[in-house]
C-alpha cells in the first residue's frame, strides 16, 4: 500500500484501519445486544426505564459539540491558525472531561444502587458497552492532548497537518458510537 | 553485526535451541504414553514428561524472547547494550535455574520438591505451566527485571524507534503479568482467573506485542520496505492485539463458576482476536511482495512469511473455532485445544525465535546468510517442522472431533477413557507427525554445521 | 484520477471483496465484485483481479459449500466420522481460501499480476 497517495480520507490512513477495526467491535457488541433484547424484550424495557435518560441525551450534547470544536480546530489548522486550533482542542477536551463526569455520576448512581454485571443481561450489556466506550473516550483525549501538545511545540501548519486530522477522526469515531448507543441502550423501546 | 554486545543474543540462542530440543524428545515420549500407558514408567511418568514438555516451551522461548532482544535493541537503539555484564552473567543464572528445575521434576517426586524448595512458605507450585518451586519463580522474576533493566537502559540512552519501543512494552508486560503466579488464593475459582492473567496476557496479550516487533525488524532487514510503512502496520496490530486480547481472556473463564457475562465479553472480545494475527500476515505478505532487493538469507525470508502465516492459522483460525461460549461448552479440554495449543506456540512463537535466529545467526557468525547448502537445509527443515505440525494439528483436531462427539455430543455420551481408547489410532498417527518434527529439528540443528558454496550478492544493497 | 489509477484501485477493490466474500461478508461481497466486474475492460488488470475474486470464490463454494454438504449427505448427521471429516476438512481448506485471497489482495497492492513464488 502506498501511503504518500493523494488521500481520499482525512489523516493517516492507519488510523481509519484502526477505526474500522474499532467500529467491527461495537458493531458485533450492538448486534449482540439487539438479538439478545428481542429475545428478552419485557426485561430489556423494564430496566431500561431505570436509566438516567436526562444524562444520557446530556452526555449526547457533549460529544457532539465537543466532535464540533474538533471541526473547527482542523478548519483552524488548515488556515495557519495553530493558536486557534490549539484552543479548539482545549474545548474538545473539556467538553471530553465533561462527559467523563457526568458519566461517573450516572455510573456512581448505579453502583451505589448495588448494580453491577452479573444484575441481570440488561445491566450487563449497558454496564459492558457504555465502559467500553469510557474507555475510548478517555483515549481519544489522550490522543487529542498528545495533539495538542504537539501543535504548542509548532509541529503542525497549513501544509502538514495530518496528525490534527488523524486525532479528530479517531474522536468523531469516538463521538459516531456513542450516538449509535445512546438511543440503543437509552431510548429505543 | 553493528555492535559488539549484540553478539551476547549467540549464547541465548544456542541454550535456547538445546531446550527446544529437549521439549520435542520429551513430547513424543509423552505421546508415546498416550497409547502405551507404561512407557518409560515408573521412570518418566506422564504427569512429569507432561511438566517437562511445557516448561521445556516456555523456558526456551523465553532464552529465544532475550537472546532477540539483545541482538535488536543495540541495533535499533544505535548503541551498545548498557551492560553486557549484566547479560552474561542473567544468562548463567536463568541456565542454571532452569537446568536444576527439569531435573528436579525428574528426579524427585513433585511433592517432595515442593517440600525441598519449602513452597509452603509461599505456595506457589502445582498449578499447569507455573509448576516452578517458588525460589525458581523469584529467580525468574530476577532475571526478567534485570533483563527488562538492560534492555530498558540501553533504549532510554539511544534511539526511539517504533520497534523498540514495543518490544520493551511487551517484555515489561512479560515480567509485571508474571508476578500473578506468586498470587494463590485457596479459592479455586479465583485461583484460575489470576493463574489466566499470567498465561493468557502472556500469549494473547503481551507475548503478540514482542512478536510482532521481532517480525517487523526482521521484515525491515531483509526487505528494505520503509520503516515509515512498517511502524504503521505495527501500530495497528498492537492496537488490535490488545483491544481483543485483553477482555478476550474472558474465553477462559466460562465454565470454572465465574459469572455469566463472561460467557458474552469473552466470545465477542475474543471473535475478534484472530485480527491481529491476520493484520500480521497481510503485513508480512505486503512488504514481501513490495521489497526493494532480495536479500541472500532466503531462510529467514521464508521464516518471517511462514510465521506469519502459521500464527494465523494456528492462534487465529484453530482459537476462533473454538472461542464462542456454544461451540466451546462441548470442546472446551479436549484434543481440540491440544490442536489449538500446539499450532498456536509453534506457529506464534517458535516460529518468531527461529526467525530472529535464522536470521541474525550468520551474521553472528561473520556473514551475511548462511552459505548455500546450509540455507537448502534450513529450508528443508522448515518445510519437515511445519508441515509435521500442520499434521499433528490435523489428526488432534480429528481425534478433538471424535473425542466431543463421542464423549459429549450423542445422545449416550461415553466415558472418557473409552473414548480415549477409541482415539487410539489418531494418536499413533500424531506419534508419527512428532516424529517427523524431530528429524525437522534434527536437520535444522545440523545446518548450522554444513559446509558449501557461500552466496553471491552485492553487498552495497544490505544496510 | 487517471484511468490508470482507476484501473489500480479497482484491482485492489476486487481482491479486497474476494478475501471479504471469505470472511466477514459472504454473498454480499460476491454480489459487489460482479458489479464491479461489468465495470472493467478486457485485458486489464482490474478486469484480471475481479476475475481471479470471482473464480476464487467459486471455487470455494465448490469447495466448502459442496464438498461439504456432500460428506453430510453421505455419512449423515449423526455419524462421529461426518463431524470429524466435516469440521477438519473446512476449517483447513476454508483458511487456505483465506490465506490465498490475502496474498492476492497484496500482490494487487503492487499493481502487477498474481504469482505465488518468491522469485523476482
Amino acid at each position: 500500500m502506498d501511503y504518500r497517495e493523494p488521500k481520499l480520507l482525512p489523516g493517516d490512513l492507519a488510523i481509519w484501519l484502526f477505526i474500522f477495526m474499532e467500529l467491527l467491535v461495537f458493531g458485533l457488541f450492538f448486534i449482540v445486544y439487539a438479538v439478545m433484547r428481542i429475545q428478552n424484550i419485557e426485561m430489556f424495557n423494564h430496566y431500561q426505564l431505570t436509566l438516567n435518560r436526562e444524562l444520557g441525551a446530556a452526555n449526547t450534547l457533549l460529544l457532539i459539540t465537543s466532535s464540533y470544536f474538533v471541526v473547527r480546530a482542523v478548519h483552524a489548522i488548515r488556515v495557519d491558525n495553530v493558536k486557534k486550533c490549539i484552543y479548539w482542542i482545549y474545548a474538545a477536551l473539556a467538553t471530553g472531561a465533561g462527559f467523563l463526569i457526568l458519566k461517573s455520576v450516572e455510573y456512581s448512581d448505579t453502583f451505589a444502587a448495588g448494580i453491577n454485571l452479573s444484575t441481570n443481561m440488561f445491566y450487563m450489556f449497558y454496564l459492558s458497552l457504555t465502559l467500553f466506550h469510557f474507555l475510548h473516550v478517555i483515549l481519544g483525549m489522550l490522543i487529542l492532548f498528545a495533539v495538542a501538545i504537539k501543535a504548542q511545540r509548532g509541529a503542525y501548519s497549513a501544509q502538514n497537518h495530518t496528525g490534527v486530522e488523524t486525532g479528530a477522526s479517531y474522536w468523531h469515531m469516538v463521538d459516531l458510537v456513542w450516538i449509535i448507543l445512546f438511543p440503543l441502550v437509552y431510548i429505543i423501546r | 553485526m553493528k555492535y559488539e554486545s549484540q553478539g551476547i543474543a549467540k549464547m541465548y540462542f544456542i541454550a535456547a535451541l538445546g531446550l527446544f530440543l529437549g521439549q520435542i524428545i520429551f513430547g513424543i515420549i509423552m505421546g508415546m504414553q498416550y497409547v502405551v500407558g507404561d512407557f518409560l514408567f515408573p521412570e518418566i511418568p506422564f504427569n512429569v514428561a507432561r511438566m517437562v514438555h511445557t516448561n521445556l516451551l516456555i523456558i526456551w522461548l523465553l532464552f529465544g524472547f532475550m537472546g532477540s532482544a539483545y541482538y535488536l535493541v543495540p541495533e535499533e537503539a544505535e548503541r551498545e547494550l548498557f551492560s553486557p555484564i549484566l547479560a552474561k552473567v542473567m544468562f548463567w543464572v536463568f541456565l542454571g535455574a532452569s537446568v536444576l528445575t527439569i531435573l528436579g521434576y525428574l528426579l524427585v517426586p513433585y511433592a517432595r520438591l515442593a517440600e525441598i524448595t519449602m513452597n509452603d512458605l509461599l505456595p506457589t507450585m502445582g498449578r499447569e505451566f507455573l509448576e516452578q518451586p517458588t525460589i525458581t519463580k523469584i529467580g525468574i522474576v530476577i532475571v526478567a527485571l534485570a533483563f527488562v533493566y538492560n534492555i530498558g537502559m540501553t533504549i532510554l540512552a539511544g534511539r526511539k524507534t517504533v520497534i523498540n519501543v514495543v518490544l520493551l512494552t511487551g517484555i515489561i508486560g512479560l515480567a509485571v503479568f508474571f508476578l500473578f503466579a506468586f498470587y494463590n488464593p485457596h479459592n479455586i475459582v479465583l485461583d484460575k482467573y489470576f493463574w489466566w492473567f499470567v498465561i493468557h496476557l502472556w500469549v494473547e496479550g503481551v507475548w503478540e506485542l514482542i512478536m510482532a516487533s521481532l517480525l517487523a525488524y526482521v521484515l525491515i532487514k531483509v526487505t528494505g520496505v520503509d520503516r515509515e510503512v512498517i511502524e504503521k502496520w505495527l501500530y495497528i496490530i498492537v492496537a488490535m492485539a490488545l483491544i481483543s486480547g485483553l477482555i478476550g481472556t474472558g474465553h477462559h473463564f466460562f465454565w470454572i463458576g465465574t459469572p455469566d457475562y463472561w460467557q458474552w465479553l469473552g466470545s465477542i472480545f475474543s471473535a475478534l482476536e484472530p485480527i491481529p494475527f491476520f493484520m500480521m500476515t497481510l503485513f508480512a505478505f505486503s512488504v514481501v511482495n513490495q521489497r526493494r532487493r532480495d536479500h541472500p538469507n532466503k531462510a529467514a525470508v521464508l521464516w518471517a512469511l511462514g510465521t506469519a502465516v502459521m500464527a494465523f492459522l494456528g492462534a487465529g483460525v484453530w482459537g476462533f473455532m473454538h472461542t464462542l461460549a456454544p461451540i466451546n461448552y462441548y470442546t472446551h479440554g479436549t484434543q481440540i485445544t491440544a490442536a489449538h495449543g500446539h499450532m498456536a506456540f509453534y506457529g506464534a512463537y517458535v516460529m518468531v525465535v527461529l526467525t530472529m535466529i535464522s536470521y541474525s545467526m550468520p551474521i553472528m557468525r561473520g556473514k551475511k546468510a548462511a552459505n548455500e547448502t546450509a540455507q537448502k537445509l534450513e529450508i528443508w527443515a522448515f518445510w519437515l517442522m511445519t508441515l509435521s505440525m500442520v499434521g499433528l494439528t490435523l489428526i488432534l483436531t480429528a481425534a478433538g472431533v471424535m473425542q466431543v462427539f463421542l464423549q459429549r455430543f450423542s445422545e449416550d455420551p461415553l466415558p472418557f477413557m473409552v473414548v480415549q481408547d477409541e482415539l487410539k489410532n489418531f494418536y499413533w498417527a500424531r506419534e508419527i507427525t512428532g516424529i517427523g518434527f524431530l528429524s525437522g529439528l534434527f536437520l535444522y540443528l545440523y545446518s548450522f554445521f554444513a559446509k558449501g558454496k557461500e552466496v553471491e550478492f552485492e553487498e552495497e544493497q544490505l544496510d | 484520477m487517471t484511468s490508470d489509477k482507476l484501473q489500480l484501485k479497482r484491482a485492489s477493490t476486487s481482491a479486497l471483496l474476494s478475501l471479504l466474500n471469505l470472511t466477514i461478508l459472504p454473498i454480499i461481497g460476491f454480489i459487489a465484485l460482479l458489479f464491479l466486474y461489468q465495470k472493467t475492460e478486457s485485458n486489464s488488470i482490474d478486469r484480471y483481479y475481479a476475475a481471479l475474486g470471482i473464480k476464487t470464490n467459486l471455487w470455494a463454494a465448490v469447495a466448502l459449500i459442496l464438498v461439504t454438504g456432500s460428506m453430510f449427505l453421505v455419512g449423515g448427521y449423526n455419524s462421529a466420522w461426518t463431524w470429524v471429516y466435516v469440521v477438519s476438512y473446512f476449517v483447513m481448506v476454508h483458511a487456505l481460501f483465506i490465506l490465498f485471497a490475502t496474498w492476492t489482495l497484496t500482490r494487487s497492492w503492487t499493481g502487477q499480476k498474481l504469482k505465488l513464488s518468491l522469485a523476482k
